[in-house]
């Protein structure tokens, strides 16, 4: 059954579907998002209950779709040497229902890896193309931090004060000053004082499991209530099938299955797809038709191919003071990018970045905490619970994860959702240089904890919780070898949109949130300059 | 006029949101919460026979013992947890189940009886070997649902100084931010790379015709 048509359909409704329908319904057109997920209701979040920790193994909040299950959440398959742990949410809102909200910024060198380093692709842009929108982008999602950061180009009044930075951050970054490295007090999507209508942070920690007062910026508070009172059209619990496409290879619109199962068409002049590094490749793998037998958007087979996440290595630093690393919002109180930027002396290419970071509460931490070393059972149990909580200071390691084309996302040949769509599969190996940059991290990360005053170290090793998903639609200039040029129309079709994680050229060391926000709303005004063209 | 918004009201127009804009809320989010609500004694009971509630409890007394002025996992209603989320769900049931079974079939194999019976020192050595037995995860789950069983428990947070703020109640109090802190590091040079102008155009500008 066809529906009205569209000016814009937008399919998902995360960071990036709700920063590009606001944008374009502001800008005056008319959009429909589908959004396989549903609102959720704030007093559901496990932040408001005691038991919160529990769904880090079960529950409907982990982070994990192959874990949590939920109607709307569909399978992932991962294989390779080094399969990651694919994590993501299904809602209004998408993943930003339970990111951290940390919100740095890429480097200007971010986007020339290969002029200045070799490695990689350029980006078909530059930091500068993209500063107003970041500073748009902060505005609208509402951030506290401090400007003057020297690791950073220089950036505009944020708009609310830093959040504390706590025992934490008072003991770690000493160890910092001692080194004479750089530090500073994080950008985070989590406001500090009130501001657009939303309250300020109340310091519970637990942002993870839920805002429940708004305070942490995910687009179900923040873009999609102004999107929606300007006339913007959001069908939850709608599965798209597949994009479909008219005899001139121009995209149509969606089929999508509505909540009861039955199937519709939205059609519109213009297609947006936001379904994030994962969503997206297997949404368009799954569009096949025989004008595009290989999927859409997809003759240089691109589609899928350069698949990023960022590495991690989390070093748990335990102190003899208190530490109470509990308290306060999950968002990343400091950071550091002393070794972010290539210096080749140091045997790799790219660079890392370390997060100063809380932790959960007692539950997760006899469960091994960040460093996965479980508190031992039996006669030193209680010694040890003591003695690691509440005094432990965990500096992650984040590393760069450079494009690879056999790292990837493809359709599985079995394994399907609820509604028999085919499901992902994540084929994934780290490259020398991610082993290279991430063994340095470790021993950097382990220094700072020293200096800090750490009596013992608890470390993960490498890991791959993947919970940035990048590179799998890329932007390029060179249709042979990206996907949507630098504006994210589709090389192959006039009207198709891709803008989220699909898009990065290449993955940075820095959470992505905050860029695929600013790529959204500069995608939203690329739309909007070429409406003339939307036939 | 700047808008006197108060968290309760947030919450309540966010959950207004919800209904107007999302439609009607799905029945499976609001199941587990009815499920959490509904819980009776009733369902408890009949979960384990009383053969693997006396090994459960035992296991995990050693598992966490009374000790260090702390008290054991069964002293702070430990059994009753593990009993109750067993009955709210059939993969928590099984895999305790298993779990439980698999150390009783050690027990009796290596120690010639039931493991609720051996005497302390067997049990320890018995639950060292168990521990080193594959599969892993018969052990790791049953140590992590004891865990759970006990670091759940608000008189075992009391005891351990850690506070729980829920999001919907007041949070703890922490001083703000001291922006002197960074007076070393606004001194220090620039970290970032420059991009020359000229490389940092490549051609964008014809992207969007």
């Amino acid at each position: 059954m066809a529906e009205e048509r569209a000016d814009v359909l937008v399919i998902g409704s995360g960071a990036a579907g709700g920063a590009v329908s606001k944008h374009l319904t502001d800008l005056g057109a008319k959009v429909v998002c589908l959004e396989q997920g549903d609102w959720m209701k704030p007093d559901q979040y496990p932040s408001m209950r005691p038991g919160y920790e529990v769904q880090l193994h079960r529950g409907a909040f982990n982070f994990s779709p192959n874990v949590r299950r939920r109607p709307e959440d569909y399978p992932i398959v991962a294989t390779g040497h080094n399969p990651p742990d694919v994590l993501m949410f299904n809602a209004v809102g998408g993943s930003t229902i339970h990111y951290t909200g940390h919100f740095p910024r890429f480097h200007p060198s971010d986007f020339r890896v290969k002029t200045l380093d070799g490695v990689g692709e350029d980006w078909p842009i530059t930091y500068q193309d993209l500063e107003r929108y970041y500073d748009m982008n902060d505005r609208e999602m509402g951030v506290a931090g401090l400007a003057g950061d020297p690791a950073n180009p220089p950036r505009s009044p944020r708009p609310t004060p830093p959040l504390p930075i706590g025992i934490l951050g008072d003991v770690i970054t000493k160890g910092f000053d001692k080194l004479g490295w750089y530090w500073w007090v994080s950008d985070n999507a989590i406001i500090s004082r009130p501001y657009d209508g939303r309250p300020g942070c109340d310091l519970h920690g637990k942002c993870m499991f839920g805002c429940a007062i708004g305070s942490k910026a995910s687009t179900d508070v923040t873009y999609w209530p102004k999107a929606l009172r300007k006339g913007a059209v959001l069908k939850t619990r709608a599965r798209v099938r597949e994009i479909t496409v008219d005899a001139h290879g121009r995209a149509r619109g969606a089929v999508y299955y509505d909540r009861f199962g039955k199937l519709h068409e939205q059609q519109a002049r213009v297609v947006v797809v936001s379904c994030n590094g994962v969503g997206t490749p297997r949404l368009l793998l799954n569009s096949k038709s025989n004008l595009f037998p290989h999927g859409l958007a997809n003759s240089s087979g691109m589609v899928g191919k350069h698949f990023m996440f960022h590495p991690f290595r989390f070093l748990e630093g335990v102190f003899e003071e208190r530490i109470d690393s509990y308290d306060g919002p999950f968002g990343i109180p400091a950071f550091s990018q002393q070794f972010y930027e290539t210096d080749t002396r140091r045997g790799f290419v790219r660079g890392y970045t370390f997060f100063l970071e809380r932790s959960f509460g007692p539950l997760h931490q006899a469960w091994g905490g960040f460093s996965s070393r479980p508190v031992p059972w039996g006669a030193e149990h209680h010694r040890v619970m003591r003695r690691r909580f509440p005094h432990i200071i965990r500096v992650t390691v984040m590393g760069e994860d450079l494009p690879q084309e056999m790292n990837r996302v493809e359709l599985d040949p079995k394994v399907k959702d609820s509604s028999g769509i085919p499901a992902p599969r994540v084929v994934y190996s780290y490259s020398n240089n991610s082993l290279k940059l991430m063994e340095h991290g470790g021993q950097m990360a382990r220094r700072v904890l020293e200096a800090a005053g750490a009596v013992e170290i608890l470390d993960s090793g490498l890991i791959s919780p993947a919970f940035h998903l990048m590179g799998t639609a890329r932007m390029g200039n060179d249709p042979k070898s990206s996907v949507v040029n630098a504006w994210h129309r589709a090389h192959d079709v006039p009207n198709l949109f891709i803008v989220d994680g699909s898009s990065f050229t290449t993955g940075a060391a820095v959470n992505p949130t905050s860029t695929i926000g600013a790529l959204s709303l500069r995608c939203a005004e690329g739309i909007w300059d070429r409406r003339r063209e939307w036939s | 006029m700047k808008r006197d918004w108060t968290r309760r009201k947030f919450l309540e127009s966010a959950l207004k949101g919800s209904f107007v804009a999302g439609g009607a809320v799905t029945a499976e989010i609001i199941a587990p919460a009815k499920a959490h609500a509904g819980h009776s004694a009733e369902r408890t009971c009949g979960v384990y026979d009383e053969q693997q509630r006396k090994t459960l409890q035992v296991t995990m007394d050693e598992i966490i013992p009374a000790s260090d002025d702390m008290p054991s996992a069964s002293e702070v209603g430990g059994l009753e947890y593990l009993t109750r989320i067993a009955g709210e769900s059939s993969r928590v049931k099984r895999e305790i189940a298993k779990s439980i079974g698999a150390l009783a079939a050690l027990s009796r194999k290596q120690f010639g009886g039931e493991f609720a019976s051996l005497a302390p020192a067997e049990r320890v050595e018995a639950l060292k070997k168990f521990e080193a037995q594959r599969p892993k995860q018969n052990f790791v789950r049953l140590r992590d649902y004891i865990y759970e069983a006990y670091y759940t428990q608000p008189k075992v947070w009391k005891l351990i100084g850690y506070s729980f703020y829920a999001t919907n109640g007041p949070g703890p109090h922490m001083k703000p931010f001291d922006p002197s802190s960074l007076e070393r590091v606004r001194k220090m040079p620039k970290l970032y790379r420059e991009v020359p102008e000229s490389t940092a155009r490549s051609g964008h500008e014809e992207s969007n015709g």
